[in-house]
């Protein structure tokens, strides 16, 4: 039922036509409905567009993640259990202690390990109803999988750290005088998010095929990603600390970590083909 | 041809790489200074000489430390490039010799690794401190580890291959920022070694390349036995593979011919039944038997 409604809206959808068809075909092809119901999805000469392609595996990410909400779920419920970890480990330290000197490390390492969960989430719905060969049949360049996996990772991870960091506000530092620069912490927190989503997608999907993946996506992507990180947690920790005259380490991190984004980023997008191939 | 050359000489370029490092060891103790370390609260005198500072000893760890450290970046960007050209050309030598630079690597980061913590533990009288360099030193390691988890979590040879090739590639981003970190954070610990004023006094730095190079050498002669070892034990398996699969092949055949020999002798039986009726009843078990087969 859920099916057939979804390739009648698909038919809606592709008010293109044919140029639409192919990319809709491996969202199709990937749930199992019967290609026969797919009205535009006749063979078709003309070759989608790149962005086509990409706009229709992002609908079809978006989408199926909004039916289940299994990585959006799992993540939020994960961040809270690890605020309450945090909240259980400064039990004891009384209100002396500065927690603005170190939240962003805290909070980065919240949104590490939310990730690192979500992460995992994002390529095991594929494998389990055999979507990624549906996709991998599909004529589409690797770059352009990659960028649309990038993309709804990036979504989702967005769409937790909206939730997770109001809340780490709340439950942490709603005591404690805050400085005016602490807006500036949306900055470290976008670039960082970019790095994450974007190495996470090329080494998840290198982990989905091995034994005890879950171990192992946590065992590659630390170190990897380790020196964005390093600099997102140096920005954040000043924006949120704001004392005159540190604004220069702010803008140094900041841009190691768009440069650890360029080169990432870039590396996996021409490696990604090397990851799907198979 | 030039392998079986090379080869040859990998002894020989062992022995001489040994013999650097033995005397990189020997002038470090013998004739290279001490260097002047914290200041002392009053001057003593060692060895004939009116000194304000304390002499560490523990810098002599430098001479060994700093070439097995740079050894092992060295190494990393062979497995890098190995790792690249496998990419490229899908030529599974280039995979061994990508894992084998990456094993010598792992070998060398952990000398190095534990060469300067006995150095921090002297100097400074901890084990270990989050500094720049310590950190993205040992981000190194645990990457070269990954590679070589990542390598036995999977089954298929070839994505092995693939996979690893992968992330040697993406892992040896941190190298650079390992080795140039000294240059863009400035810290006191680990000063820039290779520059052309390297204020270091000749009788210092004469022992350091010595041990450059000898170093070097040791971890060249390493990498081509260990090449030696690894394509030798690829082999094996290979051939193991083959050997399996012409076994199962064999016995599947064996079991064939047994199947239709029992068959034919099926057939001559029941045609000899029909002849005689009064046979049937001996021929009966017979003529089930290769069914069941």
């Amino acid at each position: 039922m859920e099916e057939k409604r979804e390739s009648l809206r698909r038919g809606d959808v592709g008010a293109q036509g044919a140029v639409v068809a192919p990319g809709a075909a491996v969202g199709a092809g990937a749930i199992g409905v019967p290609r026969a119901s797919d009205a535009p999805a006749k063979p078709s000469t003309s070759k989608p567009s790149a962005f086509a392609q990409y706009r229709a595996l992002l609908g079809k990410d978006v989408r199926q993640e909004l039916r289940t909400r299994e990585m959006l779920t799992s993540m939020a419920v994960y961040s809270l259990l690890v605020l309450a970890v945090y909240g259980a480990a400064l039990a004891q330290v009384g209100d002396k202690l500065q927690v603005v000197s170190f939240s962003g490390g805290l909070l980065w390492a919240l949104i590490v390990f939310t990730s690192l969960l979500g992460l995992n989430r994002s390529f095991s719905h594929e494998t389990e109803s055999g979507c990624l060969e549906g996709i991998l049949l599909a004529p589409v360049d690797r770059a352009v999988v990659f960028l649309a996996k990038t993309t709804s990772n990036l979504l989702f991870l967005l769409a937790v750290e909206l939730v997770t960091v109001p809340l780490f506000f709340v439950f942490f530092l709603s005591g404690a005088p805050l400085s005016a620069t602490a807006p500036m912490i949306v900055l470290p927190l976008l670039v960082g998010t970019v790095g994450v989503a974007g190495v996470g997608t090329l080494l998840s999907t290198m982990a989905i095929d091995t034994r005890g993946k879950d171990v192992l996506l946590a065992i590659l992507f630390i170190p990897v990603a380790f020196p964005l990180l390093y600099a997102c947690v140096s920005a954040t920790g000043v924006a949120l600390a704001g004392v005159e005259g540190t604004f220069a380490t702010f803008w140094r991190s900041l841009a190691l970590a768009g440069t650890y984004d360029v080169v990432m980023i870039a590396a996996a997008w021409g490696l990604y083909e090397f990851v799907l191939d198979s | 041809m030039t392998l079986k050359k090379s080869n040859a000489m990998v002894p020989a370029l062992l022995v001489l790489g040994a013999l650097l490092i033995a005397t990189d060891v020997v002038w470090t103790f013998t004739l290279a200074p001490l260097v002047q370390g914290a200041r002392l609260s009053e001057s003593v005198v060692i060895a004939g000489q009116m000194v304000t500072t304390k002499l560490l000893l523990s810098q002599k760890i430098f001479y060994l430390h700093v070439p097995v450290a740079i050894a092992s970046f060295v190494f990393m960007g062979v497995a890098a490039y190995h790792a690249l050209r496998f990419l490229v050309t899908k030529d599974r030598a280039r995979d061994v010799r990508s894992r084998t630079a990456m094993q010598v690597t792992l070998v060398f980061i952990v000398a190095t690794m534990i060469s300067g913590d006995l150095w921090t533990r002297f100097e400074w009288g901890v084990w270990w401190v989050w500094e720049p360099r310590l950190t993205t030193y040992f981000i190194l390691m645990l990457l070269v580890i990954g590679y070589f988890v990542l390598r036995n979590a999977l089954d298929d040879p070839e994505k092995i291959a693939r996979f690893a090739a992968v992330f040697c590639v993406v892992s040896f981003v941190d190298a650079p920022i390992s080795f140039l970190i000294t240059r863009l954070v400035p810290s006191s610990v680990h000063p820039v070694v290779f520059r052309t004023d390297s204020g270091l006094p000749p009788l210092m730095l004469i022992p350091f390349l010595l041990g450059m190079a000898g170093v070097l050498m040791v971890a060249f002669a390493l990498y081509r036995y260990a090449l030696r070892v690894n394509a030798a034990a690829d082999e094996v398996e290979e051939l193991k593979r083959r050997l399996e699969d012409f076994d199962s092949a064999a016995s599947r055949a064996a079991a064939a011919e047994a199947l239709e020999r029992l068959r034919t002798k099926a057939a001559t039986v029941v045609a000899d039944g029909r002849d005689g009726a009064s046979c049937a009843a001996v021929v009966s078990p017979a003529t089930n038997e290769p069914e069941e087969g």
